[in-house]
């Protein structure tokens, strides 16, 4: 199983399609694209320049260019004045040159005309809030052919190994993944792009050790709000107590960097603090947290305001910020509004590729409250490219084809799921897949043999949630192939019985279906 | 009121026979200032056998009249004797690549005012710059332009022989005497490693729109070669942008790199921009020879050119002055800037442009050599 945002949290499947219950999640560093990266302005130099520098010379060298333009009127005095605008950041005073290059056409070398349209066009630094990147349109592979002519043409480029190791994650090709982050790294051990990338790619690995050590051996990190923030949650996840807590605390205190750029800091410091049972002094930097907030302080409050009354946080108002989709997937998940959540995991998914939650709650969401196979499908078989050994996904992908009626298919998943169980919980959901198997294969008796063993080991564990769902899926198919008969009858009351025992926001929807169902 | 009273005693030195008998014979006009800011005059000039020259009149008094009189006549003073002594040194080193001065002088006014008195410098007469002999509206003309970069490689070669470093290599100051025969100009802005240069203390002495990144960032290695030729080495290999795609290694990298990075705006150390910037060079580098005209001379016949000159441009202006300059010399203290192999290796380019040229054969064929 791969970790993920909430890295330490079991991931209980049910249904079985399922998904775990949200309950440790930790602010680790999201990994985007570079350019999106840029976009969300979390490169940015936190000193401010030094003024007193003495970098230029006395000449106004863009005078006398603007003066030689006029006087020669040639493509290379244009080129020359349009590119020395942009390099002094000085273009509205160019736009003539420019437009002289643009008029020229094909006269004009391709990257003076380039020069020209970007000192005509002002610079777009928005974030398109609903249109993230769609990792299925575009060709995964041809990407990685490319980011590979990139590095070949100058190897010594860390962000395009940090791209490259992206794309070979959200491919699943984990070594390769690895080892370009590792070159990456080793060119830019204090890069706060590259750490960050390569913390959330080794939490991903489930090596969250390598990810802090990288990070912490950074002589960046005790300076560096975000990677502090990095260090501190990826440190939880493997018990390691921060050595820079001290400093992360002053860091916060002291008002020596803007609330965006602290943003993540403090929610990772909230959490540590929540994680001691310090509710006020959480909430209290939760709250610093979304005074200017990153997405991922976002969910991280929204999480936590969900897990923990005692941390009142009314986070509504963030959830129209740009790429909120986790912490909106969840408060709709809340909501009970099912089709939205479908919207908002498959935006989480293509911003997230690699991640296997949007996938695992899209197909749970898809599959259990609406019965959309097709669509439980799509969202298990994105997360399983990134995340070959997720027992969850494989298990979701084999229950969405079983009810698909493409059994053989759901068996091969199932069989490796199988593989990878390794607790009770996952034996009842596997229980539970090989009874709708079953049924579905028409061998009704084996069907309800496993889903008997799923809700009698669900019982001995004492997991409500799997003992509801459990008999929520029995009882289905007991009535969809027994219909009203006696033992299918009991089977669906007990079902109802138990659903009431279940704290979730699904449960309401799973008893009207079932109540539909037998009416 | 005549002209005369609106002309400085610089401008006024038309139809004046200097000693050794130059006679001033036009009045050109005004060019940007390279020595002392904007306060010179330039003229044509002919000797008493017919020859032709180039003249830089220093123009005092349009100083006495700026806002601060005083400093503005010791910059001038100061840049008039630097570049005069530097370039004396060029023409007893016997610098073949470097544009001769050919006399000096001061001439005084008639007016027979101390402080009208203008000191001059006397060059050879070039046809015009670079600028105006690129001509990207027809078949880009490889061989020529190899030619002038390796004639501006060889100009630097013989520089830094001399621990001069340029600082100021751009196409303007490129001047071209016939077709295929150029010089390096404009010593304004050099420096001379165990002198004091009266632009030392900047971080970009040239023009800053062609200067190196590390420099615009204020980031200065105490290795003075590291910095000087450092910075000569990035700016022939942007010469070489220049000429292939009409704008400068400086203008690609500040026109792409993004607003937060640039640097106005960054107050952190060189090393944690750079990997930004070394980002947009490498798209630079895979591009380069794609964006060669299509069809040309150069696309059809010239792989083997580009594939060496993308390299070549690789190697010059890599973002980090510490690893710019030739794989084989890294490492290396005493050659570590050396152009030795890049005026071979344009040199070797040169030959094959204009064989295949000529023959009309894909250098491929040629063999690599």
């Amino acid at each position: 199983m791969v970790a993920d945002e909430q890295s330490t949290s079991r991931k209980v499947g049910s249904v079985m399609t399922g998904f775990g219950k949200d309950r440790d999640r930790k602010v680790i560093p999201r990994w985007r694209t570079f350019s999106e990266t840029l976009k969300f302005k979390e490169l940015d130099a936190l000193a401010t320049p030094q003024t007193s520098k003495h970098i230029f010379s006395d000449s106004d060298f863009l005078t006398s260019k603007v003066k030689e333009w006029e006087k020669h009127q040639t493509v290379g005095h244009a080129s020359d004045l349009v590119g020395a605008a942009l390099t002094l950041g000085r273009q509205t005073e160019v736009s003539e040159a420019a437009k002289f290059l643009l008029r020229s056409c094909s006269k004009v070398p391709p990257w003076a005309k380039e020069l020209a349209e970007r000192a005509l066009r002002p610079a777009d630094n928005t974030v398109s809030i609903l249109d993230p990147p769609n990792v299925e349109s575009s060709n995964l592979y041809a990407q990685v052919r490319s980011l590979r002519e990139l590095v070949r043409a100058e190897s010594r480029d860390p962000i395009t190994w940090v791209e490259l190791s992206r794309a070979y994650t959200t491919l699943g090709q984990n070594e390769k993944a690895d080892r370009t982050m590792g070159v990456a790294l080793q060119l830019a051990t204090n890069n706060r792009f590259v750490l960050r990338s390569a913390g959330r790619l080794w939490v991903h690995m489930e090596d969250p050790e390598k990810a802090h050590d990288a990070i912490v051996r950074s002589e960046r990190t005790p300076y560096d709000p975000w990677l502090l923030a990095a260090e501190i949650a990826i440190g939880s996840i493997c018990n390691r107590r921060s050595k820079y807590i001290k400093t992360a605390r002053r860091m916060l205190s002291d008002k020596r960097f803007s609330n965006y750029n602290i943003s993540e800091l403090a929610s990772a410091v909230a959490t540590l603090e929540k994680d001691y049972g310090n509710k006020r002094k959480s909430e209290r930097l939760f709250r610093l947290s979304l005074e200017d907030p990153t997405e991922n302080s976002i969910a991280q409050a929204s999480w936590a305001a969900r897990h923990d009354k005692a941390i009142r946080i009314d986070n509504k108002q963030f959830l129209e910020y740009s790429y909120t989709f986790e912490a909106r997937s969840w408060s709709l998940y809340h909501d009970n509004q099912w089709e939205q959540v479908i919207t908002e995991c498959r935006k989480w998914q293509f911003d997230q590729p690699f991640s296997s939650w949007p996938g695992i709650l899209g197909s749970y969401v898809a599959a259990v409250a609406l019965e959309d196979y097709e669509t439980s499908l799509q969202f298990a078989r994105r997360g399983v490219m990134a995340n070959r050994l997720d027992f969850t996904l494989l298990n979701n992908m084999a229950f969405a084809l079983g009810n698909l009626g493409r059994l053989d298919e759901a068996r091969k998943e199932l069989s490796k799921a199988r593989g990878l169980a390794s607790s009770s919980e996952d034996e009842v959901v596997l229980q539970a897949t090989r009874g709708l198997l079953a049924f579905r294969g028409g061998d009704i008796e084996e069907g309800r043999r496993f889903y008997e063993a799923a809700i009698r080991t669900s019982a001995r564990i004492k997991d409500r949630r799997l003992f509801a769902l459990a008999y929520f899926f029995y009882a289905l198919q007991e009535h969809s192939y027994s219909g009203l008969e006696n033992h299918s009858e009991s089977v669906v009351s007990k079902s109802l019985q138990a659903l009431n025992g279940m704290s979730d926001p699904i449960s309401n929807a799973l008893k009207n279906k079932l109540t539909q169902a037998v009416m | 009121m005549s002209l005369c009273e609106f002309l400085s005693p610089a401008e006024q030195l038309v139809g004046r026979v200097l000693t050794n008998g130059w006679e001033v014979t036009e009045l050109l006009p005004r060019p940007k200032g390279a020595t002392g800011g904007h306060f010179s005059a330039s003229y044509i000039v002919q000797s008493p056998q017919g020859q032709q020259a180039f003249l830089k009149a220093m123009d005092y008094r349009k100083a006495l009249s700026s806002f601060d009189p005083a400093s503005a006549l010791q910059i001038m003073t100061e840049a008039f004797n630097f570049e005069r002594g530097i370039l004396e040194k060029c023409r007893s080193n016997h610098l073949s690549r470097i544009v001769r001065v050919l006399d000096d002088g001061i001439v005084s006014s008639e007016s027979g005012e101390p402080s009208d008195t203008v000191q001059y410098l006397i060059f050879e007469l070039a046809r015009g710059d670079v600028r105006s002999f690129v001509d990207f509206n027809q078949a880009f003309e490889m061989s020529w332009a190899l030619r002038i970069i390796h004639q501006a490689a060889a100009g630097l070669q013989q520089l830094h022989s001399a621990h001069i470093a340029h600082q100021d290599l751009k196409p303007s100051n490129i001047i071209i005497f016939e077709r295929h025969r150029s010089k390096l100009a404009d010593l304004g802005r050099a420096y001379q490693h165990g002198e004091v240069s009266p632009h030392d203390h900047y971080c970009c002495a040239g023009d800053s729109t062609y200067a190196p990144p590390e420099l615009l960032y204020g980031h200065i290695s105490p290795d003075w070669k590291t910095r000087r030729l450092g910075c000569d080495l990035y700016l022939l290999g942007s010469l070489l942008v220049f000429f292939c795609a009409g704008v400068s290694m400086t203008h690609l990298l500040f026109a792409r790199l993004d607003d937060e990075h640039r640097f106005e705006k960054w107050g952190g150390p060189y090393s944690d921009v750079l990997p930004y910037l070394r980002q947009i060079f490498a798209q630079v580098i895979r591009d380069f020879p794609k964006i060669l005209p299509e069809g040309t001379i150069l696309s059809s016949y010239h792989h083997d050119i580009v594939n060496r000159i993308s390299e070549a441009i690789r190697q010059l202006c890599d973002p980090d002055p510490e690893l710019r300059g030739h794989p084989r010399n890294v490492g290396r203290s005493d050659t570590r800037y050396s152009l030795e192999r890049y005026v071979a290796t344009f040199d070797l380019l040169v030959r094959k442009a204009e064989w295949s040229l000529m023959n009309k054969v894909p250098v491929e064929k040629l063999g690599r050599s």
